[in-house]
């Protein structure tokens, strides 16, 4: 090679580093930076506080994404009308200070006043009747929504929201973070874009590097007084084993979900706390009943009969999960203790015989490709292989997966999860058990039910609704079509010395009150 | 097109021009590449079971929803209005926009660029580094222990797996010494452990071809005559028979650096590298055509100028190559 042609090539390379380089400056290098307050008056506070959450931060769109990480930034920027009390249970006001039902089917919310937006404006019942009225046109508020028939001002502080149906879950239905309230004025003058970045919450958007890291710093003229933390940022660390090693590191103050076979280095680590909080999400093997064998019940019967819950909670999670044996969730106010069914392989070859398959069948069980999902589905197959039943294990990419076992479709058995009690009971068991329900890809209809579902829905008196929904459960899950398996911890790593964390609601992470003293 | 091709050609009709003739042939050749390129992405992760709408919808939307979704989404009709609509997008350079979260995927693209830029050249740097004295030290010493040691070590770069190395790393460099951040893409610290994971796998290769094409030129009269000229052995080594050699390198490290544009995803994954790579991924993983298909254009126009870049530098640089082109 000749000197000049080297030396080309050499420039040219120089020339790409520093222009690439060059686009890489430190953008928040000052993170984490602990480093002692100037100011020894009061109590300080550390500066900034990193979380690092499983699934990355994808958009800004309130009422259209259905990302876990994506909503729990929203309850940081946003209200909502009413606020879910994760620690006592209950109901607690937000942006609405009081609410009753005024007649049948009207709501009354009285609106808190003195609340700006983050672009100076007041908060007022315009912008609730603009967010209602929007959300019930878009995609992912619009399932919440839809039991609302329209939204009346009173006065500036009074609203009336008017139903099309009676829906007693609507004050839990708009605790979800698809309705957290936007700002009019920031739709009626900026590109929508823009406006979705408005809210009234305890911290506004500062700089969004899709992928790398989403920076909030606090406002200032927060209706609940300035929060104690500077700036909040949510980093996207994908892997579970590299995002341990940066909490253990110091380098991030809340890691979620961390691998489930290391969580003892943070039991152990005396700066680290580990928090385990039974999650939303109840993990479930889904049967096709609409489907030779399993529209027999006996044969759902003696698959139930066969599933040893103990040894999935110990081969799949390591311990870090509940048995369940309900199909509704404990989190729920509704929630009622039966039995279910028991491990009894004995009553599961004899209802199999019964229903005339005394030497077992075969079938597929599909799961996305997870690893507890997949784990789920060998231990599955593992079990079943021991009434005879010889499963395969079908293992599908998410979009795969979820278009393979969609209501309507033709698959025997799944493993799935679902989380859908945190907007109250009737969401919990509408979508997955009503003829037609959402997620009903079980193929199930039953007239009691969807009987039984409308009636509870109408009623106010909660003594009423519990016994029906009671009722409900037993029956459903008597039925067999969704064969509860454990409920998943939320696993945390957190800083020992993590103030102000709340329990998340459902999948939920609710950070807006996080802080760390210094000295 | 093509009259417009010939006119330019009339004007272009003296010998001095014909390297810019053949730059513009060259570039009109990457119309049809990625036109086709896009037709088959497009084409691939349509024919994926499942769209974008089962990963975007909320679970508890219902199949009316789903299909009121799809249908504002315009992912009913048929599949050639679809990729015609985002042909005659493209024509205006508009790349479109996300599925899922409604932004720019140019915007997006470029964000990422220079980070993929980044880890891709350090990776370079490293290979090179490790990989050349090693090559050179097997060949000179070709059947010795040293050539084993060397033969092993390019064996492991090459079959450790990636995201294994880099939490490796990790675990020492950042957990134990605290030399280096574990994550991100900020300061000049944080390029150090993901280019030597990227560096060390595309070093085995790098070495294997030092090493024959060192064997190569070691066996030339010339450096024979060096040596019997007196030349230190050094310099016989690493200023004639290196020099040489090189020719293969440097096209070795110009693939890899190629392949390098797509982005690491196992390294971009461990380390929290905010790249091209695993944007790619999550856009496949959760339908989103206009993504996928925005990115891997990009990508293909930028991998091919590189490569044009190189052959036009050659070009003027090596007068036998010069010479073909003006046939």
């Amino acid at each position: 090679m000749s000197k000049t042609k080297k030396n080309i090539v050499l420039l040219l390379l120089a020339c790409l580093l520093m222009s690439v380089l060059s686009g890489c400056a430190p953008s928040s290098s000052e993170q984490s930076d602990v480093g002692p307050s100037e100011e020894p008056q009061e109590t300080a506070y550390q500066k900034t506080i990193v979380i690092a959450p499983a699934l990355d931060f994808v958009s800004t769109e309130t009422q259209v994404t259905t990302s876990g990480t994506s909503k729990s930034v929203f309850l940081m920027v946003f209200n909502t009308l009413v606020e879910q009390d994760t620690e006592k249970g209950g109901l607690i006001p937000s942006l609405a200070e009081s609410w009753e039902l005024v007649s049948d089917d009207t709501w009354e919310f009285k609106l808190r006043r003195g609340v700006k937006f983050h672009d100076g404006t007041d908060f007022t019942a315009e912008d609730v009747k603009f967010t209602i009225e929007r959300g019930k046109e878009q995609g992912a508020s619009k399932a919440k929504l839809e039991s609302i028939k329209r939204v009346e001002i009173v006065d500036d502080y009074t609203v009336h929201i008017i139903m099309s149906k009676p829906d007693v879950d609507i004050l839990y239905k708009l605790t979800d973070p698809n309705c957290v309230i936007l700002s009019k004025n920031a739709f009626e003058t900026l590109s929508e874009e823009e406006a979705y970045k408005i809210g009234t919450g305890p911290y506004t958007y500062n700089r969004w590097e899709q992928g790398d890291y989403l920076s909030l710093l606090r406002f200032e003229d927060y209706w609940e007084g300035t929060p104690k933390t500077e700036e909040i940022v949510i980093r996207n660390i994908p892997e579970a084993a590299s995002r341990l090693i940066a909490l253990q590191t110091g380098e991030i103050d809340i890691c979620i979900s961390p691998p489930q076979i290391d969580l003892h280095y943070i039991a152990e680590d005396p700066n680290l706390t580990l928090l385990q909080i039974p999650g939303a999400n109840c993990r479930y093997i889904g049967i096709n009943s609409s489907k030779k064998p399993f529209n027999d019940i006996r044969v759902r019967q003696a698959i139930a009969h066969s599933i040893n819950r103990k040894g999935f909670v110990e081969a799949v999670y390591e311990g870090n999960a509940t048995v369940h044996n309900n199909v509704m969730h404990p989190g729920n106010l509704f929630y009622k203790e039966i039995e279910g069914y028991s491990y009894d392989k004995e009553k599961a070859l004899a209802l199999l015989a019964e229903a005339g398959y005394p030497n077992g069948f075969s079938a597929t069980i599909y799961s996305s490709s997870g690893t507890v999902q997949k784990a789920v589905a060998t231990v599955m197959q593992a079990q079943m292989a021991e009434i005879g039943i010889d499963l395969e294990v079908q293992s599908l990419e998410t979009a795969t997966f979820n278009a393979t076992v969609a209501p309507g479709s033709d698959y025997d058995m799944c493993v799935n999860g679902w989380g859908g009690y945190v907007v109250g009971p009737d969401n919990a068991l509408r979508n997955m058990f009503y003829t037609g329900g959402n997620n009903n890809n079980f193929g199930f209809s039953d007239e009691y039910v969807d009987k039984t579902l409308d009636e509870a829905v109408s009623i106010s008196d909660i003594e009423t609704r519990k016994k029906l929904y009671g009722e409900l459960q037993e029956y459903i899950t008597n039925q067999a079509v969704f064969l509860p398996i454990a409920i998943e911890m939320i696993d945390m790593g957190v800083k020992s010395d993590l103030e102000g964390f709340v329990p998340p609601q459902g999948s939920i992470q609710k950070f807006k009150n996080v802080y760390i003293p210094i000295e | 097109m093509i009259r417009y091709y010939k006119s330019i050609m009339i004007i272009l009709n003296r010998e001095r021009d014909l390297m810019i003739r053949y730059t513009i042939r060259r570039l009109l050749m990457l119309i049809p590449i990625l036109i086709a390129v896009s037709l088959v992405v497009y084409f691939i992760v349509d024919l994926a079971p499942g769209d974008v709408v089962d990963v975007i919808a909320p679970d508890d939307a219902s199949p009316e929803d789903k299909e009121l979704l799809r249908e504002m989404m315009g992912l009913n009709d048929p599949f050639i209005i679809r990729y015609a609509r985002y042909m005659q997008g493209l024509m205006r350079g508009d790349l479109g926009k996300s599925y899922v979260n409604n932004r720019d995927v140019f915007e997006v693209y470029f964000s990422r660029l220079p980070n993929t830029l980044l880890l891709a050249l350090a990776g370079a740097f490293v290979a090179v580094l490790i990989a050349v004295p090693l090559g050179v030290v097997s060949a000179m010493h070709r059947g010795s222990w040293k050539d084993a040691i060397s033969m092993i070590f390019g064996l492991l770069g090459l079959s450790m797996p990636n995201f294994w190395l880099g939490l490796l790393l990790i675990i020492f460099f950042s957990l134990k010494l605290g030399l280096f951040p574990s994550y991100g893409s900020e300061g000049w610290s944080s390029i150090v452990l993901p280019a030597i994971t990227v560096g060390t796998a595309q070093a085995a290769l790098v070495m294997r071809t030092t090493r024959s094409s060192m064997l190569e030129v070691v066996r030339q009269d010339y450096l024979r005559t060096a040596r019997a000229k007196g030349v230190p052995e050094r310099t016989v080594i690493y200023k004639h028979a290196l020099r040489n050699a090189l020719i293969p390198i440097v096209t070795v490290m110009g693939t890899q650096l190629g392949v390098a544009l797509g982005g690491a995803v196992f390294t971009e994954t461990v380390f929290a590298w905010p790249g091209v790579g695993r944007l790619v991924v999550d856009a496949i993983n959760s339908r989103d055509i206009p993504m996928v298909t925005g990115c891997l254009i990009l990508t293909t126009m930028l991998a091919s100028f590189l490569i044009l870049l190189v052959d036009i530098a050659y070009a003027f640089i090596d007068p036998r190559i010069k010479a073909r082109y003006t046939k």
